[in-house]
């Protein structure tokens, strides 16, 4: 299963701990993993947990608790939990 | 004590089965940047500004809906959804939001001035003199 989008958002409780621009979640033997551009963050924000990967959209946001979270060379890697509901 | 800012949220009840849901206190930026909000140009403080800011600094979720029924969604939305949510409230029912969310602001305010008085061990500072002695 792969499942892409342009834009998304690290979240912290309500706040916008970062954004990413194009990203992507894999599932690969039961576990999501999202892997994404990370274009700007909030460098306290970023450092807190919990964390959730957010993708708005017209009626809310989907969200994924962020269970592990990489970050290298603006490039952001994460173990995600199952979709919030 | 100094403390950060946690992402907490509290659900304000009104009349009518309506609610709001709001951040619990603000971050020192954003009270900053709702403070901003209401500087004039000329030195002056602009209280509508003010007010403005306060409503949208503080408000992540609403009981409101259309005049269809159909919720308005602002949740997780940007700002600028928000903004023009808020906008298009009847005068009457933004004041009741911007007065519900004062009186949740003085209710925290008085909660931490409370918590402080039960704070055990502060430190204080003793007055120190010169001595009179010649």
């Amino acid at each position: 299963m792969v499942i892409r989008g342009p834009a998304g958002e690290v979240r912290w409780g309500y706040h916008t701990a970062g954004a990413v621009g194009p990203w992507m979640i894999t599932r690969d033997a039961g576990v999501l993993q999202l892997s994404a551009s990370l274009i700007e963050s909030n460098a306290y924000r970023i450092s807190q947990r919990p964390l959730a990967f957010a993708v708005p959209h017209s009626q809310g946001m989907w969200r994924w608790p962020i269970l592990e979270l990489q970050i290298q060379d603006g490039a952001l890697t994460a173990r995600l939990g199952p979709m919030e509901k | 004590m100094l403390r950060m800012s946690r992402p907490e949220t509290a659900k304000i009840d009104l009349p009518d089965g309506e609610w709001l849901l709001v951040k619990r206190r603000l971050t020192s930026g954003e009270s900053r940047a709702r403070t901003r909000a209401g500087v004039r140009s000329d030195g002056g403080y602009d209280l509508v500004a003010h007010g403005e800011a306060t409503v949208l600094a503080y408000v992540l979720d609403w009981s409101v809906t259309d005049v269809s029924g159909t919720p308005v969604v602002i949740r997780d939305q940007p700002q600028s959804v928000l903004k023009a949510a808020v906008d298009n409230l009847e005068p009457e029912s933004y004041t009741q939001i911007l007065r519900a969310i004062e009186a949740h602001e003085e209710a925290m305010a008085k909660e931490r001035t409370e918590e402080k008085k039960q704070t055990t061990g502060e430190t204080r500072l003793k007055p120190s003199f010169a001595s009179a002695a010649p």
